[in-house]
């Protein structure tokens, strides 16, 4: 009898091995359902709700988040897990795995009489030391252009279609480089922008911006070269409101001025933009000039606009002013009082791409862009959707790789090299705590064996296989999905992130272990306890 | 060049988007095919935007955004998804192509009701006069099949118009959206501070005059809290437009969550943030309570509707919302939101409360001044929660469904004298008995001649004595048949009442316990935040005392 049915007889709950039972077989449960996506090798899952939407994917973080998960154990799991990929973008299927695993190892250990809390304390010891093993795998250093293209196909061969991952990982290498600069990475500075086009599959990073909208009017220009660009967050939209609101006015007559004071206004503000035009673009000087606002434009001040041969592009993304002056320089002017030359920026050449109802502006040829935009294009909705994913993904590990300044050998490679030193460290500790740590190594192993699995090998031949080439001590070894033989990651070029190495094995054995230590499950709903 | 003044409709929550299908389906009801007919009065341009699809087939869509929970909705492909598809026929072989094994995990079909079904078919047959189903005639009972908004939803959407929030679900017992502070963290989440944002301007950047945006939010639940962060933006990012917002309150909410005393914080939460940054707000619901449980609801004398079906309370506060904002819909009008909004809210009462009559209850074969000689008063019904529409100091009303014709009887014989006849248009007439009846120092009245179009999917609510085209009748109408369109009054009023509701909801916030609102305030309120919004209800109360403000 629980303490909580005495205060009230609703509640459900269940006990120590009973409650164990419950979170160990929901832990497994949900590994069962991820196992097949790890690795290159991995299945695909086709989602399809009930509407007849689909959804393609083999990311962990895709999963979980579209997947209707009810037990409370699982979600919590599975909560975890995607705030593992909120952080660093990657490693959710493997925090998935592991955590299952280690409850398998343990539930083995428990129906033996070992008390959990033996069990998570040698857990606790075994992480500690698996994070120093980390720090001894981890490949130091700087990584080159190279490098971080294997850690970005890495990533994203566990998430996309082995093609288009190696065409993902160079162009966010290329971007992620472009925009780097002294003081970080700032991957807004990324611009990821959409198209939905009949027949093709591309995606192509442009050096420049591409903005989704256009100009507004028949008589502007589609195509400049040798542009200057004035980006500001001015309003050049008549509003008739401010003066028909209140008390401003008595007569007619004086409602009327007060009308044209305020087309006037307005009107004077494009009319300094139109100055600075006049002055920096001489006629003949093949020079030409364009306007991106992020407040409206209307039709009277685009019109002033065109007869100058401006381009007036309107609403622009509050991001994108950010992205202009850093892709083509100059600065964002809240006000066109004392414009200056010095707010202008330059590109090379801007131009219009019209498709369907929608118009893209591309700004192009920028001297020194710090800003880059990649464009995807693909014929229906769940592909744009599954490039863009990668694509996030993509840039998020060559951003980690760069900051944590080391990439660690992946392949399985830190695991077995795990499971082997741990197996010497639990012989220099006493107690009954070792145990924890040989399920620890134990549990570790199930990376390696479900890669292997998932490529269509013996998962045992090819765990006693990495364990013998490991003992003979020729550096990091990894599974080969092609062969099933045994492969250097370090030649092979298949690096993970050492941040994410490092969050896996903290918040799994975190997450396990609170989960060993629950001993009673209570379920009482706020109803059930009102009053 | 084109002159309309646009509006961007903004729908956050599950009651609001119900309201919100019930009148994207009355607009496309008023929709006429026909060319060479005369200009309809209504100019949908305002709502609807015209588009290009990628198979250069011109699209006509509402400029509107709605933000539901995940599974608050769905989207049969047959029915509402195509506009902007490309055939997916392409997608098997990519699949087959791709060297990598596919699982696939499919959920439970959505089964189709019997409207949806008909409207499917009609498509299908479109060429064949064989066998045509008439939608527009058939009589449907989907008071049982329609569970969530798109189980009734006929118009179609541009594919940026839906949002979905994944962090939460509709109707998810384990993880409830009900307080106004869950809304307000839900709006630094990708989906609403980028990708909505997004969606957002690129409606606006087609725009050449936008004047303004309603926005409709649910007021008991967390949507509340998001709204009111949509509102800062709206604020920031388009500051010189008028915002019309109409908080929304479902009674059966109230019925259904036993955690109801939260309501009553989410609203005054709200409406306090709404006096900050709207124009104008009218809080709409049927039942009187609003906020709290109570028994009575709004009570039409030629309607049977059920108040705790969302489906029919919806019905109602969209007919009211579709008729008194056709001022600023009219094609011929030159009025805007702007002055609407500058007219009825004077010195900073910026509630106001709305009202409707649905139907009529005009006779078939009678005249507008007999009927107004004849009907009690007030003419409408207020649906705004815990208030009146008397002593009003400004109001607007729209008469819809009477034409010039109907103004006298044939054998009317007219005074000289009197003024009343000689109106020449409905709204002279209903101004006339509004100023000898109605002591509102400002009334606005508008008519019009179309009627509401009340055809399937709008719920069979109206009592059997009301013939098909919306009139009161000796004979009852045959139960086949529907009630296609009916005529109907609704207004907006400034009413001094409102400070009744203000000091009613502040004395319904207080009285719930500490202990209550712990758990609520999680992030972004602390209690004393909250106090102080609860007295700052009643300063703002006090806004509705002046009677001789103009």
């Amino acid at each position: 009898m629980s303490a909580i049915s005495l205060l009230n007889p609703k509640a459900e709950f269940a006990r120590a091995a009973q409650a164990l039972a419950v979170n160990i077989s929901a832990a497994r449960g949900i590994q069962d359902v991820m196992k097949t996506n790890l690795g290159p090798k991995g299945t695909m899952k086709m989602l399809v709700s009930g509407a007849g939407e689909i959804k393609i994917t083999k990311d962990g973080n895709v999963l979980l988040h579209e997947m209707q998960i009810q037990h409370p154990t699982a979600s919590l799991i599975a909560r975890a897990s995607t705030a593992m990929d909120d952080a660093t973008g990657d490693g959710t299927t493997s925090t998935v795995l592991i955590i299952g695993e280690l409850l398998k190892q343990a539930e083995n250990l428990i129906s033996e009489g070992v008390h959990p809390r033996v069990l998570t304390e040698g857990m606790i010891k075994a992480r500690d030391k698996a994070l120093e093993l980390l720090e001894k795998i981890k490949v130091e250093g700087k990584p080159d252009r190279q490098r971080l293209y294997d850690v970005a196909t890495t990533s994203l061969r566990t998430k996309v279609d082995r093609k288009l991952a190696d065409q993902m990982a160079d162009i966010c290498v290329d971007a992620v480089l472009n925009v780097q600069r002294e003081d970080g990475i700032d991957l807004h500075m990324v611009e990821l922008m959409e198209m939905q086009h009949k027949t093709s599959t591309a995606t192509t990073l442009v050096r420049g911006l591409v903005l989704d909208h256009g100009s507004r009017h028949p008589d502007m220009p589609r195509k400049v070269e040798n542009a200057f660009i004035l980006t500001c967050n001015v309003s050049m939209e008549y509003e008739k409101s401010e003066v028909n609101s209140g008390f401003f006015y008595k007569t007619a007559e004086e409602r009327e001025k007060l009308a044209i004071a305020e087309r006037d206004f307005i009107e004077q503000r494009v009319k300094k933009v139109i100055e600075l035009k006049r002055k920096v673009c001489p006629p003949g000087s093949g020079k030409s000039f364009v306007v991106i606002n992020q407040k409206g434009i209307d039709p009277y001040s685009l019109d002033m606009l065109a007869k100058e041969g401006i381009i007036g592009l309107r609403r622009a993304k509050r991001r994108n002013m950010e992205r202009l002056s850093l892709a083509c320089g100059g600065s964002a002017v809240n006000s066109v009082d004392d414009l200056t030359e010095d707010v202008l920026g330059y590109a090379g050449s801007v131009y219009e791409y019209v498709l369907g109802e929608n118009k893209y502006t591309f700004v192009e040829d920028c001297k020194n862009p710090l800003s880059v935009t990649i464009l995807i294009k693909a014929p229906n909705k769940y592909t744009l959707a599954q490039i863009k994913d990668a694509i996030h993904d993509g840039l998020r590990a060559i951003k980690n790789s760069i900051d944590d300044g080391a990439v660690v050998p992946g392949a399985g490679a830190f695991e077995i090299y795990a499971w082997q030193e741990l197996q010497k460290y639990k012989d220099e500790i006493k107690g009954k705590s070792r145990l924890g740590i040989q399920a620890y190594a134990e549990a570790l192993l199930i990376i390696p064996k479900t890669i292997s699995t998932n490529s269509g090998f013996d998962a045992q031949d090819m765990i006693v296989k990495l364990q013998e080439e490991c003992r003979e001590n020729v550096g990091p070894v990894g599974v080969n999905v092609d062969s099933g033989e045994v492969l250097q990651p370090v030649d092979a070029g298949i690096f993970d992130n050492y941040c994410v190495k490092k969050q896996i094995l903290n918040s799994c054995t975190i997450i396990a272990s609170n989960l060993l230590l629950v001993d009673e499950i209570m379920r009482a709903g706020m109803s059930s306890l009102k009053g | 060049m084109n002159s309309t003044r646009e509006i961007i409709t903004l729908q956050f929550g599950h009651y609001s988007n119900f309201i919100g299908t019930h009148f994207w389906n009355l607009q496309e009801a008023s929709f006429t095919y026909e060319e060479n007919n005369k200009p309809l009065e209504i100019c949908h341009d305002v709502l609807y935007r015209e588009g290009v699809n990628l198979k250069g087939e011109v699209t006509y869509t509402p400029r509107m955004l709605c933000v539901d929970l995940k599974n608050g909705f769905y989207q049969l492909p047959d029915v509402h998804r195509g506009l902007y598809d490309l055939n997916c026929s392409n997608l098997d072989e990519e699949i087959l192509n791709s060297s990598t094994k596919i699982q696939t995990i499919q959920e439970e079909k959505i089964p189709s009701n019997e409207f949806f079904s008909d409207l499917v078919k009609q498509e299908l047959l479109i060429d064949d006069d064989s066998e045509k189903i008439n939608i527009a005639e058939k009589v449907y009972n989907l008071d049982n099949d329609v569970k969530i908004w798109s189980d009734f939803l006929k118009a179609r959407f541009h594919p940026r118009t839906i949002t979905s929030i994944d962090e939460y679900k509709h109707n998810d017992s384990s993880n409830v959206f009900n307080n106004f502070a869950q809304g307000l963290g839900l709006w630094d989440s990708y989906i609403m501070k980028e990708t909505w944002t997004d969606n957002l301007r690129l409606y606006a950047e087609e725009c050449d005059y936008l004047q303004g945006f309603h926005i409709s939010m649910d007021s008991l639940n967390g949507f509340g809290g998001l709204a009111c962060k949509a509102l800062e933006y709206l604020k920031d990012e388009y500051s010189n437009k008028t915002i019309i917002a109409m908080p929304v309150l479902s009674d059966n909410y109230i019925l259904e969550d036993e955690n109801s005393e939260l309501q009553a914080v989410n609203t005054s939460l709200l409406f306090s943030s709404l006096f900050e940054h709207s124009t104008m707000f009218v809080p709409l619901t049927t039942s009187s309570g609003g906020w709290i449980k109570s028994q009575s609801h709004l009570n039409l004398d030629y309607l049977s509707y059920k108040n705790n079906l969302d489906y029919h309370s919806s019905a109602i506060l969209a007919s009211a919302i579709d008729t008194f904002t056709l001022g600023y819909r009219s094609r011929f009008g030159n009025d805007s939101m702007q002055t609407m909004c500058t007219r009825l809210t004077p010195l900073g009462r910026k509630a106001v409360s709305a009202s409707i009559q649905l139907p009529l209850g005009f006779e078939s074969k009678s005249n507008l001044l007999d009927y107004l000689q004849n009907s009690t008063l007030p003419l409408w019904k207020p649906i705004s929660p815990q208030c009146t529409t008397e002593m009003s100091v400004a109001q607007t009303i729209v008469l819809r469904g009477i034409t010039e014709n109907m103004l006298y009887s044939n054998n009317l014989i007219r005074d000289s004298k009197n003024p009343s006849h000689h109106c020449t248009s409905p709204s002279d007439l209903l101004k006339l008995f509004l100023s000898f009846c109605d002591h509102v120092r400002m009334t606005e009245v508008h008519s019009f001649d179309s009627s509401l179009e009340t055809i399937a999917p709008f719920p069979n609510i109206f009592s059997q004595s009301i013939n098909q085209h919306g009139f009161v009748e000796s004979s009852s109408r045959s139960s086949t048949s529907v009630v296609a369109k009916c005529a109907a009054i609704s207004g907006l009023h400034n009413s001094n009442s409102m400070r009744d509701m203000f000091i009613a909801l502040k004395n319904d916030s207080s009285k719930v316990k500490g202990s209550k609102l712990s758990h609520m305030f999680n992030y972004d309120i602390d209690v004393m935040d909250y106090k102080e919004t609860l007295e700052n209800l009643l300063v703002l109360s006090d806004n509705y005392l002046i009677n001789d403000c103009l």
